[in-house]
């Protein structure tokens, strides 16, 4: 195993992150509600995974790198809301 | 080669003026600021071709060394008690990243109550850290231990960082004549082996996060490392020797130790001063020894069954108290002894505490004490507090 792991904990491919799914930490996700969009990309720029691009006002949401933090649905609740992850009925858990 | 008068903190400066240090982030701290106050009058003399990094405290000044570390620069930072309970994170970062990173810790006790005076308190909180500690006995040992000490970090096997430690005002604010190398042979004995883990060409991402597909493995090779450097330690030391004629031993030194019946055990200033003890003790006639520990990470189990063998008893000195345990020191010698066919009496002191003077009558008398009752108190736990007040 030593021979395969660096000394200093450390990973050397840029972006490699990206390829890990964010998606099963989610309780919550981003909805697009419809209406106009001002294609003021704040929701992408504050995005802190890079899963939502806008392009001529289409949005689009990566869900397989959403982590479900809501940041987006803060900068605008024009265009997106949370919504509950599981959507099924409530046992005695949730 | 210049013999000086110079306590433990100027003693320390020259070091890092000899060891070529590029980077000094540093924060004040009493007793420990005069050592990074004549680093900087090093810098500002042209005296030290190196950057010292103002921060806004203890914590940020090793955050900082870090950084500088991990672009390959050679790095040196100080500190000691409160400051180094403060910096108690990045402590255990620098170690996991695996950075050779040197810092002197002036061991002076932590709070409460307050106290500006020397123990081992501080360094023992952060035995767990990763980093090397080697404790020094006097102020030419505090120089040559950190020009060793990045020797003994930037070595392939180890690349770890190093605490050097040495007491608040027994060591800091004590002077006394110290050898100061010429650079030349400093330079021969020290080149800068540069290894940056980050390096804009090639970008990586350090300390991410780390489930527990890799957490042990990882830990298992910082063990690994923590191993390997005694013998590192012992071979810096013996090469040190040979260059400068200074000879420190490595991770043990015995002192007298031949048909010893009780061995004193200690580390730090104390250590010294049993030198005196032993000798005071040996010209009345009695066998006394004495086994100095200089590295109490890595800790040398081996030099320390080694030594045992024979002998009636050992005398174990702390200057630190682990609540509810006792002495550092005595705890890892039991262990140490754990299962050994005829180990000796283990008889444990905590003495010295917040910087109450433990003299050469002191340990005599110590001494005298354990030959005189001959019982042991068994277990880990056991253990006297020398000079308690009772009234």
């Amino acid at each position: 195993m030593s021979d395969r792991l660096p000394v200093t904990p450390m990973a050397t491919e840029p972006g490699s992150m990206s390829r890990k799914s964010k998606g099963a930490w989610r309780e919550q996700r981003p909805k697009i509600k419809p209406g106009d969009c001002q294609d003021c990309v704040l929701c992408s720029f504050y995005c802190p995974e890079g899963a939502i691009r806008v392009k001529g006002g289409e949005l689009t949401i990566n869900l397989h790198l959403c982590k479900g933090c809501g940041i987006c649905a803060n900068e605008c609740q024009d265009r997106i809301e949370m919504v509950p992850e599981f959507e099924g009925k409530r046992g005695i858990l949730a | 080669m210049a013999l000086c008068l110079l306590n433990g903190n100027e003693a320390a400066a020259e070091a890092v003026r000899l060891a070529r240090v590029e980077v000094i982030p540093g924060y004040p701290i009493t007793p420990e600021s005069p050592l990074i106050e004549k680093v900087n009058q090093f810098i500002a003399g042209g005296r030290l071709d190196g950057t010292f990094i103002r921060v806004e405290s203890d914590h940020s000044a090793l955050a900082a060394a870090v950084g500088a570390a991990l672009v390959g620069s050679r790095t040196f930072t100080g500190t000691n008690s409160q400051g180094l309970a403060l910096m108690s994170e990045v402590v255990h970062h620098t170690a996991g990243l695996r950075l050779p990173v040197v810092m002197a810790v002036v061991n002076r006790a932590l709070s409460a109550p307050h106290s500006r005076f020397p123990d081992h308190g501080d360094a023992i909180a952060q035995e767990s850290a990763g980093w090397l500690q080697l404790y020094c006995e006097n102020n030419q040992e505090v120089l040559d231990t950190i020009i060793q000490a990045f020797r003994i970090a930037e070595d392939e096997r180890v690349r770890l960082p190093v605490m050097v430690n040495y007491e608040a005002y027994i060591q800091t604010h004590t002077s006394e004549p110290v050898h100061v190398p010429e650079q030349v042979v400093v330079d021969e004995f020290l080149p800068l082996r540069r290894r940056p883990v980050l390096d804009v060409d090639h970008p990586a991402a350090v300390n991410l996060p780390t489930d527990h597909q890799y957490y042990t493995e990882f830990k298992e090779q910082q063990h690994g490392a923590m191993l390997a450097s005694a013998a590192v330690i012992r071979e810096v030391a013996l090469e040190f020797f040979h260059r400068f004629g200074r000879d420190w031993k490595g991770t043990t030194e015995q002192y007298r130790c031949e048909d010893a019946e009780f061995v004193m055990v200690t580390m730090g200033s104390m250590v010294s001063t049993a030198r005196e003890a032993v000798d005071r003790m040996r010209a009345a006639g009695r066998r006394i020894g004495l086994l100095k520990v200089r590295s109490f990470r890595p800790f040398p189990e081996d030099e320390i069954t080694a030594v045992a063998a024979g002998r009636r008893g050992l005398v174990v000195i702390d200057r630190n108290l682990v609540y509810g345990v006792g002495g550092a020191l005595a705890r890892e010698v039991k262990a140490a002894l754990y299962g050994v066919a005829s180990a000796p009496h283990i008889y444990a002191f905590v003495a010295g505490l917040g910087g109450r003077d433990v003299t050469v009558d002191d340990m005599e008398y110590m001494v005298s004490q354990v030959m005189a009752s001959g019982r042991e108190r068994k277990g880990m736990t056991a253990f006297d507090f020398y000079g308690l007040k009772t009234s």
